[in-house]
């Protein structure tokens, strides 16, 4: 009931094609999905675009239970935008829209980082031209909230055992109550950070020293495959994009027919 | 009395962290959960005061199913210390630290109480300092204070004798013999043979989540050291001289012997 929902954002590592890809082949492609997400304002091109990443998460990544996971933790908020555009607008079909977006662009997003491990994204990053002291900052805090996460439900068990009641009372005794998590939690990670700080200094890093990188990566067939696929799909949205959704709405509405039989 | 019956546990859904773990901690009893790191220990001391729910199999605290039992009431009974006392510190000082918990489980006169407790445990110097202020040691020894405070019926150890020597080594003893001579229950997580040789309990092995060794502290020092090793576990080189003079005869149990070579043990250290 209180343990955090983060597991499911988590990377582990797995046996799929989609693991096996450059970064920066994948973290192109979810880009290229995020902007088709942004720009196609219509229903039925948003689920085709959620077909297509569900295909490609659930084959090349075979993660079904991860997703399942992931999504059921953003079902609040999902339901909570849907329930809000609908509030202000009072028409169902638009309030569906933005909803639509927020999954795909989740599950873009999901393509990416439930696939890469996050030392191999600070070496994109790295390669891409960004600093050393930013990458590196980047895959610290990625780590960051995994301990942060482990050590919130150690917080949460041993206030509990000691006969805490964390959801009862009025307001005050709630913020009372959330202190006794709040108040560990902050002192524990501040010192976990100068330790971080103290280890990265013992070992000799200096900021703007040039260092060798551990592990090199290279685009392959496949990566551009991947990436050909992907951009080709994204070209023919942008430009037949109104004959698609037309095409879509008559499968669609003849299979609603069907059904409504 | 505590029932673990057949308790299954998984963090993920896929990786079994406890396989089919049954024991049964009676009243007035010691019982030591040994095993290598990472061997479920920990979660397994979890399921006990129904922080975690197992996955199959249950788990019955005075007859009484974790599942269907809220935490608050189960912890009265079963009080958990756990491996990092840091993690339940929140409180400005050690005094109003103790007397807290001993209001949330509605002991009477807490303050004055608390003050008893601080004496108790030789705490009292550091009545209004932040714990966080204090050293490992005792960090560890007031959080046995604070989960001693209402006298549980159970007491559940996480590795208590770690970064404890000395003085503290010795307190964390008399708290351990005081809850069973009360006739409370205690279970001991450990690495510490020194600590398990040391009092007549019943013992089990995990390893990789499953119970590979079941018996009494007794038959514990006649495992050859490779067997034990196998389990993480060391055996203290005195072990072996009081063994010795068990079978020759000189000495009829270990209990009590133990401790004795343990402290000429750690005097020579010393020298
Ligand atoms: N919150 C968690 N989420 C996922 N896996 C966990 C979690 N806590 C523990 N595990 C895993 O479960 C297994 C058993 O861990 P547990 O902490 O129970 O072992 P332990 O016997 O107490 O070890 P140690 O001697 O190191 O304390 C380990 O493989 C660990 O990685
Ligand atoms: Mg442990």
């Amino acid at each position: 009931m209180y343990r955090i929902g983060l597991e499911a954002f988590r990377f582990e590592e797995r046996d799929a094609p989609l693991y096996r890809l450059d970064p920066r082949a994948k973290l192109l492609v979810a880009f290229i999905y995020m902007i088709l997400t942004i720009l196609a304002n219509s229903q039925a091109i948003q689920l085709l675009i959620t077909a297509l990443l569900l295909a490609t998460l659930l084959l090349l990544g075979r993660l079904g239970r991860k997703l399942v996971k992931n999504l059921v933790t953003l079902a609040p908020l999902m339901t909570l935008v849907f329930l809000a555009n609908y509030l202000v607008s009072g028409d169902l079909m638009a309030s569906l829209l933005p909803t639509q977006k927020l999954l795909n662009l989740v599950m873009s997003l999901n393509t990416f980082f439930l696939t890469t491990n996050p030392d191999d994204f600070a070496i994109t990053l790295e390669k891409m031209g960004m600093p050393l002291t930013i990458t590196l900052a980047f895959s610290l805090s990625l780590r960051f909230i995994h301990v942060l996460a482990r050590v919130l439900t150690e917080i949460v068990e041993a206030q509990l055992s000691r006969g805490h009641k964390l959801d009862s009372g009025g307001l005050t005794t709630r913020i009372r109550n959330y202190t006794a998590i709040l108040i560990p939690l902050i002192i524990i990670s501040v010192r976990k950070s100068i330790s971080v700080a103290e280890t990265l200094e013992l070992r000799g890093f200096r900021e703007g020293a040039r260092h060798t990188p551990f592990t090199t990566m290279k685009i392959g067939f496949w990566d551009v495959a991947y990436i050909i696929v992907s951009i080709s799909i994204a070209t023919a949205l942008l430009i037949y994009g109104g004959e698609i959704e037309n095409i879509l709405l008559e499968i669609l509405t003849r299979y609603l027919e069907d059904m409504a039989i | 009395m505590i029932r673990v019956e057949n308790l299954w546990y998984t963090y993920d859904g896929d990786n079994y962290v406890l396989r089919d773990v049954s024991l049964e901690i009676g009243e007035g009893e010691i019982y030591y959960i040994l095993g290598d790191n990472g061997s479920g220990k920990t979660t397994l001391i979890r399921h006990l005061n129904g922080l975690l729910k197992p996955s199959r199999g249950r788990v019955l605290v005075d007859g009484l199913d974790t599942r269907e039992t809220p935490v608050s009431r189960l912890a009265e009974k079963v009080s958990i210390v756990f491996q990092n006392p840091e993690k339940m510190f929140y409180m400005p000082t050690v005094i109003e630290e103790i007397s807290t918990t001993l209001r949330n489980f509605g002991v009477e006169n807490p303050d004055q109480r608390a003050e008893e407790i601080l004496r108790e445990y030789g705490l009292s110097r550091y009545r209004d300092r932040s714990p966080f202020t204090l050293s490992g040691g005792e960090k560890r020894i007031l959080s046995i204070a604070i989960m001693t405070g209402w006298s549980p019926r159970y007491l559940v150890l996480d590795e208590p004798t770690i970064g404890l020597d000395g003085d503290y080594r010795r307190r964390l003893q008399w708290a351990i013999d005081r809850h069973l001579s009360r006739g409370g229950s205690v279970v001991i997580v450990t690495h510490d043979m020194e600590l398990v040789l040391e009092r007549e309990g019943r013992v089990v092995i995990l390893s990789d989540g499953q119970v590979v060794y079941r018996g009494y502290t007794q038959e514990l020092i006649d495992l050859d050291p490779g067997q034990l090793g196998r389990y993480g576990l060391v055996k203290p080189t005195y072990a072996r001289s009081t063994s010795y003079m068990k079978t020759s005869g000189v000495i009829k149990d270990y209990h009590g012997y133990c401790g004795v070579f343990a402290e000429v043990a750690g005097v020579l250290d010393n020298v």
